[in-house]
């Protein structure tokens, strides 16, 4: 049986000071025990109050003294329990199953003993007609306060199986000789009725049983609402950790971004002044002039695409489902628009589309358009003269998720790569190599320039549209982008995205030299039908 | 390397602050080395230590140049090499690294802030470099 007391009342401060939410469930169930230790303390003491009030009054000695001995034995029990609470207290919250069983127990045995002294008590204080039977309701309302639903039957029946010992006994004579309450004032012997012993034991019986189900019930709801309150300041508490990280991360942002745009104006004050302190001069001073001149063209570029990056973040995501893009016309524009600066740095460009191929996918154009030329670009700088680049689509159906269609972009470059740990980071901690502003070290090396925002763009862009990036690189031996983007079949209507997954996933290249994936040919576009778990299955985020 | 230069290390991933920084260093006084990332400038150091390192805090990371700093001053044969660690994060937007200098924070022995200009430059490095008389 997976037992656990009841936790009551989760929410308030610990008598010892400390937050009673920071802590776990069995611990709390130990307030309200300890609240029914200290409460039996007064009744303790209310107790011997009245036994001393009623000699005091002369009232003539015939209580016995086994009344004194009940509340001194419940006075010693009530130490031990403090002592079992204390010990409950101490031990490991590790061990939480085996400690909600020992509180269950104890709280058990609590009332149990509770009931116990209860009817001794009223054995001597007017058995049958005594109104201290209304302790045994009290009694079992706390136990389903305290206790789970099925248990808190048991010390109700337990209360009613005692009070019919003691009517019974008194009834047949048992239970001789018998105590009245008012020791001084012989009262009408009912008990020996049959007729009052059955009521007064049907009415206690009433009582324990209507008791125990109202406030089983009340304390049900209690408890389901307690839950849904948990829940809810849990999701809360989470709400407030994104929030906080999310701040954080634009805090972070907001920096890097500032020194980004601070550091070419710097370096031009900085040499500025070599002009001005005449440090340099002649060629020199042209040279450092050409300088200046890039590093104003590169903080202008950096601008362009911290805006770009700005627009990507901030637009509606919901455009990508109302639009399209033919993703072949936008690979071929953005090949020939990079297809000079490849031949200036002695590159060959090749855009693989085939004339008459349609390949239309669920995202905005000039979204798609920014992606595919930042991944050409970089493929263009980080590739060294005599290296070659290729561009090509093909399109992919997911079997395992509905027959799903994806377009698939491949950016392939001979370049140099990036570094192994860069990429051992991206599969261990997360994607760092889409962080904006996040360069590798063998580019730095290089001095190539680039703001370090394009990756960040298009990671934007892919996450949007609930698709995926897959990079393979290799140090010194290039690297291959895969964009996954849904596919839109002619004429029918933009997919709807739900909840757009992760779209990350970087491989190392195999070590032992793998090849590179083919080139396609001019018919590489061609749709290939992948199965669950192939190589060249376009992976969902998160598998 | 000439005998009475001092031998400067700069690490910086800006190419065009290492034209600045060698035309504002006199060759008569200063040796300059140049290495643009991290990794690369602590194998120089290891390799040849220097009597100086300026140290751009930016590199790969935003932090990188912190990281190399904390691995400098732990190294017992690198820590006794004075850092001037030179960035565009400053004051203006709300760091304010030269207060933290020395501390555990920042072990750095100086700090410049870009823009600077030779006279800034040289006077940060002959307070750590004594005048040499030839």
């Amino acid at each position: 049986m997976n037992a656990h007391v009841a936790t009551a009342w989760n929410g308030q401060s610990d008598a010892d000071g400390s937050a009673s939410e920071a802590l776990p469930g069995p611990v709390l169930a130990l307030r309200p025990l300890r609240w029914l230790i200290r409460l039996r303390w007064l009744l303790i003491a209310a107790g011997f109050a009245a036994l001393a009030i009623e000699r005091q009054l002369g009232a003539a000695p015939t209580r016995p003294s086994e009344v004194a001995w009940a509340l001194t034995l419940l006075a010693i029990v009530n130490v031990g329990w403090w002592c079992v609470q204390l010990d409950l207290r101490r031990r490991s919250v590790i061990d939480a199953p085996a400690r909600s069983r020992a509180m269950l127990m104890f709280a058990h045995a609590q009332i149990a003993l509770d009931l116990v002294v209860l009817t001794i008590l009223l054995r001597f204080t007017g058995g049958v007609e005594s109104p201290l039977a209304i302790f045994y309701v009290f009694h079992t309302a706390l136990g389903a306060l305290l206790l789970p639903p099925g248990h808190a039957l048991v010390p109700g029946v337990f209360a009613i199986a005692l009070y019919a010992g003691v009517s019974i006994g008194e009834l047949s004579g048992a239970l001789a000789p018998r105590y009245p309450l008012r020791v001084w004032r012989p009262e009408a012997e009912l008990h020996v009725r049959s007729a009052y012993v059955v009521m007064a034991l049907g009415s206690v019986a009433l009582g324990i049983l209507g008791t125990l189900y109202l406030t089983g019930t009340v304390a049900s709801r209690l408890r389901r609402r307690e839950g849904q309150l948990q829940r809810a300041n849990a999701a809360l508490r989470q709400s407030q950790e994104i929030v906080r990280e999310l701040q954080s991360r634009r805090s972070r942002f907001m920096q890097t971004a500032a020194h980004r745009l601070k550091s070419p104006l710097a370096t031009i004050q900085t040499m500025a002044s070599l002009i001005r302190d005449e440090l340099v001069g002649g060629a020199d001073a042209r040279a450092t002039c050409d300088r200046i001149a890039r590093c104003c063209a590169e903080g202008i570029e950096h601008v362009g695409e911290l805006l770009t990056l700005a627009r990507v973040q901030d637009a509606d995501p919901r455009r990508h489902r109302v639009t399209r893009a033919d993703v072949g016309a936008v690979v071929n524009e953005q090949c020939g628009r990079f297809q000079s600066m490849a031949v200036a740095r002695g590159l060959r460009l090749t855009g693989k589309v085939s004339a008459g191929s349609r390949h239309l996918a669920g995202v905005d154009r000039r979204d798609l358009a920014d992606c595919v030329g930042n991944l050409i670009d970089n493929a263009l700088k980080y590739t060294p003269a005599g290296g070659q680049i290729a561009v090509w689509i093909e399109s992919a159906t997911d079997v395992s998720d509905d027959d799903q269609e994806w377009t698939v972009v491949h950016v392939d470059d001979t370049g140099m790569g990036f570094d192994e740990e860069v990429l051992a980071e991206a599969n261990g901690t997360g994607a760092f190599i889409f962080d904006a502003y996040r360069r590798g070290n063998n580019a730095l090396a290089a001095g190539i320039p680039g703001s370090g925002l394009g990756l960040a763009i298009v990671q934007a862009v892919v996450e949007q549209v609930g698709g995926r990036i897959d990079v393979t690189s290799a140090r010194g031996r290039g690297t291959h982008v895969a964009l996954t983007l849904p596919a839109i079949g002619s004429g029918s209507p933009g997919r709807s995205i739900a909840a757009p997954p992760r779209a990350i996933h970087a491989d190392p290249m195999r070590a032992g030299g793998a090849p590179w994936p083919a080139l396609p040919s001019d018919q590489g576009d061609e749709k290939s039908r992948m199965p669950p778990g192939g190589d060249a299955e376009p992976r969902h985020a998160g598998n | 390397m000439k005998k009475d230069a001092y031998h400067i290390l700069l690490i910086e991933d800006d190419p065009d602050m290492h034209h600045a920084i060698r035309a504002m260093l006199p060759v008569r006084e200063f040796e300059l080395t140049s290495c643009s990332t991290g990794p690369a400038g602590l194998e120089a150091m290891r390799r040849d230590p220097p009597d100086l390192v300026l140290l751009d805090i930016m590199l790969a990371t935003p932090s990188e140049g912190f990281h190399l700093c904390y691995q400098i001053k732990a190294s017992e044969s690198l820590c006794h090499v004075p850092i001037v660690m030179i960035s565009a994060i400053g004051k203006r937007i709300g760091m304010d690294y030269a207060a933290e200098l020395g501390s555990e924070y920042v072990p750095a022995d100086a700090f410049l802030e870009k823009p600077f200009d030779a006279r800034a430059l040289l006077g940060a490095i002959r307070k750590l470099l004594p005048l040499r008389t030839p």
